[in-house]
């Protein structure tokens, strides 16, 4: 008994198949018609075919989320959340978001709010931190749509930011081997040297506000 | 209480049980309640047999309407028992039929985009419907990922099976064997034996 029942699964796994088959489209042209003069006196293969096909439509409401493998693309309707723009290192998003604060408290900080003096004194470092946060603004969301990729979607700095030829006479020697430091996503293909905009800015900011203590204390 | 509750006690009273002929309207014609309580219980499924036929949505409902039709001319002389099987075989000949009618070649529609919207219109089935995906969701995230891969990329993407073995440097065979088992754990899992 067991025995029928095994080799009726079997036959119904084996007759679905054929079915999926038809409807995919994956039969040739022999095996196609063939079947078909089965479809006219057999019915469980037409129940079949409206199984292969009700599997088919439930698949293809499915999102279907894979592993990442060799030669694999990814699925037509993909997920806004698995994009690649959103595994961009997570330290850029770091450094936009305390930018992005920086420039909210800067601009928002009241007045005549106790401490506001003291604020106030601080505003001259304060200018430096907004003139990083614009400069990094700028860079990412230039009106150029440098910021955009093709589709529309957020981008970051790109390989298209090279470093100015006169790098040298901003930077001093330590500045710049640290720089060289950081690591190769700093380097393009040909190896040569890539920063942005607002990363020259923040140092530049940090040896002004160096230069202003040294020459307090002085 | 809906259409299709009302319906479906029509056709109980109406067909009752053993073997019998569908009851008429008058010497010729089978009972409207009939008709719409039969429709109700067949259509999905001659629906999705006749589109995996057809693969055309439009030319599927044509078929649908005129099966219909003609059981309503000609049913009487059925016996219940053997009705949806009736339903069956004369959708397959009008299938048939409108693709030499139509010179729809079969085998030039192999894409299967055309199943994505087979939906009912019926809220209570598009609940049913909620759960199947969900039940199909999860058996696709219980595959192995090499299954899985193949039908990601023979639904999903539209590939034939013999470009995903060229793509992926596999022999056909290891695809469709690949593809096979896949379809296999659905089909179980769409029909709950798991």
């Amino acid at each position: 008994m067991a025995d029928t029942n095994e080799k009726t699964a079997i036959g119904d796994a084996e007759l679905f198949w054929l079915a999926f088959e038809y409807v995919a489209g994956e039969l040739s042209h022999d095996s196609a018609m063939a079947f078909e003069a089965r479809l006219e006196h057999d019915q469980s293969a037409r129940e079949a075919v409206a199984a292969a096909v009700d599997l088919v439509a439930s698949v293809s409401s499915v999102e279907c989320k894979l592993p990442a493998g060799p030669g694999q693309l990814t699925p037509a309707s993909k997920d806004w959340s698995q994009s690649s723009v959103w595994t961009v290192p997570a330290g850029w998003l770091a450094v936009g978001a305390a930018a992005c604060i920086g420039l909210m408290l800067a601009t928002y900080w009241p007045a005549d709010r106790p401490g506001a003096a003291v604020a106030r004194r601080e505003s001259a470092s304060k200018t430096d931190d907004t003139r990083l946060a614009d400069a990094w603004a700028e860079t990412v969301w230039s009106s150029d749509g440098r910021g955009e990729d093709a589709d529309g979607s957020l981008a970051f700095p790109s390989d298209d930011l090279m470093l100015p030829e006169d790098v040298d006479d901003l930077l001093s020697d330590e500045q710049l081997e640290s720089i060289a430091r950081v690591g190769p996503e700093w380097e393009s293909a040909d190896g040569e040297l890539v920063i942005s905009d607002w990363l020259l800015e923040a140092i530049s900011a940090e040896q002004a506000a160096v230069a202003k203590s040294g020459h307090r204390e002085g | 209480m809906g259409p299709g509750a009302s319906l479906s006690a029509s056709r109980n009273r109406n067909l009752g049980g053993g073997s019998q002929n569908l009851p008429l309207a008058d010497d010729r014609k089978i009972d409207s309640a009939v008709v719409a309580a039969l429709y109700e219980e067949h259509a999905g499924e001659l629906r999705r047999f006749v589109l995996g036929v057809l693969r055309d949505h439009d030319l599927a409902t044509d078929v649908l309407q005129n099966t219909f039709s003609k059981m309503v001319e000609a049913g009487h002389a059925v016996r219940q028992e053997t009705l949806k099987g009736w339903l069956f075989r004369v959708a397959f000949h009008e299938a048939l039929a409108l693709r030499r009618r139509q010179g729809v070649d079969g085998r030039a529609l192999r894409q299967l985009a055309w199943s994505a919207n087979d939906v009912s219109e019926q809220p209570e089935d598009l609940v049913c419907r909620g759960e199947t995906v969900e039940r199909v969701r999860q058996a696709l995230s219980q595959l192995p990922a090499d299954q899985r891969q193949i039908v990601n990329m023979r639904i999903y993407q539209q590939q034939k099976f013999a470009e995903i073995a060229a793509e992926l440097q596999l022999p056909l065979g290891t695809v469709l064997t690949r593809m096979k088992l896949a379809v296999e754990k659905l089909r179980r899992k769409l029909a709950g034996d798991e």
